[in-house]
């Protein structure tokens, strides 16, 4: 039998915050994915020997310490299946390291319930913060932007906190030159800001919240009579607040894209994968390539599981520069590794996407679909 | 039962308002209810010499035998935490009895840090071994804006009885108060006081032998005066509370002309009684969520504001640490005596500096917490009554920005805090109190030349020094038999005081009763310990 000696708790390690350069990566800020996770951990002593247990994300690679800048989270790559990890201190290899067993959570072990339990503590943790990133009260008032549909969307949204009493939130997204701004009782942000599937997968379907959508000043002068119902204010005041935040959320969206244009605002930067270094770049290159799926057709098969200076140099030798692509719609497409940097700096997030962005403003660059 | 449940940081954070079972003897008897009643009746037969059967206690509540017999054996449990404290009550038993009882019954104990359960827990304990009526108990209960004992379980054959048939039901809420889109720091001391500016109106109509009832509750306030502005009718509602009418309105018909019956109390509403008592329910459900939002300052994004607590003026401002919403903190910097403390709290605390202690309590149902522990003179003070079992809110707190450099992070025990990194935490500590000391500073300027006002009498127009005198309880300001003179009746009134008897304590303790002087003599102070 085993004796728990002593229980770490789970918390969050890093992520985009609000303080790290906001408008450098704005589709990071409040992704769940992006949070680096500390999970839980116990440490046993287990008829003598001293061992630890923790669940974490399997890595293909082994980290060093040229590759923390890739951290999974910090470029928004996809989370890794869980693992269940036995770190012995007790037991060492022929370099002195603890001996280190991985097993796949469906394994049985004799600390299987100590896993779930640990398990558990992680996923309710998460949850908590996954909850915390829905709600726009809790950020305070927040803007991103994000290509949605081939198309460029620019939206904000706050906390009506003029009348907190009324529990409304006010959302403005803007496309294709028309700014539609709403007002519901849910915090929206979220929906837009997130794949569909992502949202399913953090917050589960999406129930339709009463919601009222005004495209100018004069439609929601327009419809003040639909006010009627509502319970607290004066219609006019209701109208009031509604103007004057559509005319401050409009120059919020407005002083944004003008970053955008200009290069000081970014939905996802390239900075992320330190261009310093020279070899940093192959190893970018190649993390790109497994974001997008694309390793079979870039011919980078298996390079994960080398150490980075031998995945420098293979990928090097072997993968191509450009590669021709079939979208959904029949159409073809020649992207290079260079379509892939400029793609990600945009937040697309599949080769379909990049091609389908490609295709039609020709090249990709925020700029272009901003004309 | 807490107002942030959707903040599901502060879920981690909390712990339970029920006293552990610890400090209270929960079973009293080894056996079941019905022997736990057994015992209770024989012993009240005892004391009273008289004999008094189970038919007996089952009419005192209103509960024919058969099934008063069956909800004692537990044959048909009753759902009603209430019917049990009303047995007991009846039955002479006090709080601790009580709280066996309700064990035995499988609910919740009488919860004293819940205001309603303490109400009932005083009136068990009044006259020990003495039974308590039900009206004396609702009549406690409602004094206080509580919902009566709800003791009966609403069956079929019930509504059955009302022959009323529920054809329309209204119901209207409207705010009046002072928002930030009409200058909120004219009147500091209005702008966040709920109960000042909301005004609720539900009516239900009931058609039923040929006539149709209209049932509302309607706040009547004999001194309002329609051409008052919004100032005037806060102040007007602090001294003259709204006073609550149930009013019964049968609209005419061609052979009968319409009918106003109108009561002072529930209890005379006769048929229609249930019928007001949702009404209650309602409008109590619904004033609660307005009190909840009023009481996150995570609704207002970030507020400030000034009050005099225990004699002494404060300016205090709190907002949500939004940079790393996940360690769901908030942010409360509080300036008094020349000195400024930021305090980070695991829950909003800026209501509990706004109201008093009473009301506060009043409407949360819970004490200020807050205010209890950090806001007392003396240690003595605060922990006067029972405060070691409060709920303290206060992460960690900072006097200055050094303070705050050369503080150590402590692991947590819940949440994320102890993975960030120390220079990342002391960086947002130190931006945070930074802004928020601006803030104050403002403010404080503010203040003192004139722009912001905890109580502005201006507002109060040509009314002013009458309404002043009856907010001190006075006649006069000019004459009377206070010590004060009119002019220092405008500077407490300025200042937020309340009483004469607070006047006296915050002279003796600041020597003046300006704003500006007063604040000017802080600044002096904070400036000669800063040295």
């Amino acid at each position: 039998m085993y004796e728990i000696l002593s229980r770490k708790k789970c918390g969050v390690l890093w992520h985009f915050n609000q303080f790290d350069h906001p408008e450098q990566n704005l589709s990071l800020l409040y992704d769940p994915d992006s949070i680096d996770f500390d999970s839980e951990s116990f440490t046993l002593n287990d008829a003598g020997q001293h061992i630890r247990l923790y669940v974490s994300r399997k890595e293909n690679y082994r980290r060093d310490p040229y590759s923390v800048g890739f951290d999974r989270s910090h470029i928004g790559l996809e989370r890794l299946p869980k693992e269940y990890k036995i770190w012995n201190e007790s037991v060492r290899d022929e370099n002195g390291v603890p001996v280190l067993q991985r097993l796949a959570p469906e394994t049985d072990c004799k600390y299987h319930e100590l896993f779930e339990e640990l398990d558990a503590a992680d996923e309710k943790e998460r949850r908590r913060i996954w909850s915390m990133l829905l709600d726009s009260r809790n950020t305070g008032k927040r803007i991103s932007a994000k290509i949605i549909d081939n198309k460029l969307h620019i939206f904000t949204e706050t906390y009506n906190y003029d009348m907190p009493e009324s529990g409304e939130y006010y959302l403005m997204d803007y496309c294709d030159g028309a700014y539609t701004f709403s007002v519901s009782d849910v915090s929206r942000f979220m929906t837009l800001y997130l794949l569909r599937e992502k949202y399913l997968q953090y917050y589960g379907e999406y129930s339709e919240s009463n919601t009222r959508q005004y495209t100018s000043l004069e439609e929601i002068a327009a419809h003040e009579n639909d006010y009627a119902e509502k319970r607290y204010y004066e219609r006019e005041m209701i109208t009031k607040h509604r103007m004057n935040a559509f005319q401050q959320m409009q120059s919020e969206i407005d002083d944004l894209r003008r970053k955008l244009k200009r290069g000081k605002a970014q939905i996802r930067s390239r900075e992320l994968f330190g261009f310093g270094e020279y070899a940093m770049k192959f190893i970018a290159a190649f993390k790109l390539i497994e974001l997008y799926k694309a390793k079979t057709e870039f011919c980078c098969e298996g390079l994960e599981t080398l150490r980075w200076e031998n995945m420098c140099v293979e990928f090097y030798l072997r993968s191509k520069k450009r590669v021709e692509f079939r979208l959904s719609d029949g159409r073809t497409v020649n992207l290079s590794r260079n379509d892939l940097y400029n793609g990600y700096e945009l937040g697309l997030t599949s080769i379909e996407e990049i091609g389908q962005f490609l295709l039609k403003y020709g090249k990709i660059s925020i700029r272009a679909c901003m004309k | 039962m807490d107002n942030y449940t959707s903040n599901n940081g502060a879920i981690i954070n909390k712990e339970d308002y029920y006293p552990q079972d610890s400090g209270k003897p929960v079973k009293e008897t080894a056996g079941s209810f019905s022997s736990f009643f057994k015992e209770k009746r024989k012993a009240l037969c005892q004391k009273t010499y008289s004999r008094i059967s189970t038919e007996d206690i089952g009419l005192m509540l209103d509960i024919d035998y058969e099934s008063f017999r069956k909800i004692i054996n537990k044959q048909k449990q009753t759902k009603k935490r209430d019917c049990i404290i009303a047995i007991c009550a009846v039955l002479g038993c006090d709080g601790t009895a009580t709280n066996a009882a309700l064990s035995l019954y499988g609910f919740p104990i009488l919860d004293e840090y819940h205001r309603r359960d303490e109400i009932i827990w005083d009136a068990l304990v009044k006259n020990p071994g003495l039974p308590v009526s039900i009206e004396a108990l609702n009549d406690a209960l409602t004094a206080k804006s509580f919902a009566p004992l709800d003791i009966y379980t609403h069956r079929g054959t019930e509504k059955k009885e009302f022959p009323y048939k529920l054809v329309r039901r209204q119901f209207q809420c409207s705010l009046e108060g002072i928002g930030q889109f009409n200058d909120p720091e004219s009147f500091l001391d209005l702008r966040y006081d709920t109960e000042c500016f909301y005004n609720m109106r539900t009516c239900m109509e009931y058609l039923g032998g040929g006539r149709l009832f209209e049932v509302c509750i309607q706040y009547e306030e004999p001194h309002r005066d329609v051409a008052q502005n919004i100032w005037q009718i806060g102040i007007q509602r602090r001294i003259c509370p709204k006073r609550r009418k149930y009013i019964l309105y049968i609209y005419p018909t061609e052979e009968q002309a319409s009918e106003v019956e109108e009561y002072e109390r529930l209890d005379d509403t006769g048929k229609f009684r249930s019928c007001f008592l949702e009404i209650e329910k309602t409008e109590r459900a619904e004033r609660q969520r307005i009190c909840d939002q009023v009481n996150d300052t995570r609704n207002y994004g970030s507020r400030i504001s000034a009050k005099v607590i225990e004699s002494e003026l404060h300016i205090f401002c709190e907002t949500y640490n939004c940079d790393v919403p996940e360690l769901a903190e908030y942010y409360l910097m509080d300036y008094c005596g020349g000195e400024y403390t930021l305090y980070i709290l695991n829950q909003s605390c800026f209501m509990q500096m706004y109201l008093s202690e009473e009301q506060y309590a009043q409407i949360y149902s819970r004490m200020s917490a807050f205010r209890i522990l950090y806001m007392r003179n003396t240690w003595d003070d605060a922990y006067g009554t029972n405060a070691g079992k409060l709920r303290d809110p206060v992460l960690d707190q900072y006097s200055s920005e050094e303070e705050i450099a050369d503080s150590v992070y402590e692991a947590r025990d819940i949440g994320t805090f102890e993975t960030y990194s120390e220079n990342v935490m002391t960086g947002l500590r130190l931006k945070a109190y930074r802004k928020m000391k601006a803030e104050i500073d403002d403010m404080m300027r503010k203040l003192k030349n004139g722009t912001a006002h905890i109580c502005n009498r201006e507002l109060l127009g040509d009314a002013a020094d009458s309404l002043i005198a009856a907010y001190f309880g006075l006649p006069d300001i000019e004459e009377n038999e206070a010590e004060y003179t009119a002019e220092q009746f405008r500077d407490a009134f300025a200042l937020g005081l309340r009483t004469v008897a607070e006047i006296g304590a915050f002279l003796h303790t600041n020597g003046s009763l300006k704003i500006n002087e007063v604040l000017s003599l802080q600044e002096s102070e904070g400036a000669e310990s800063y040295v």
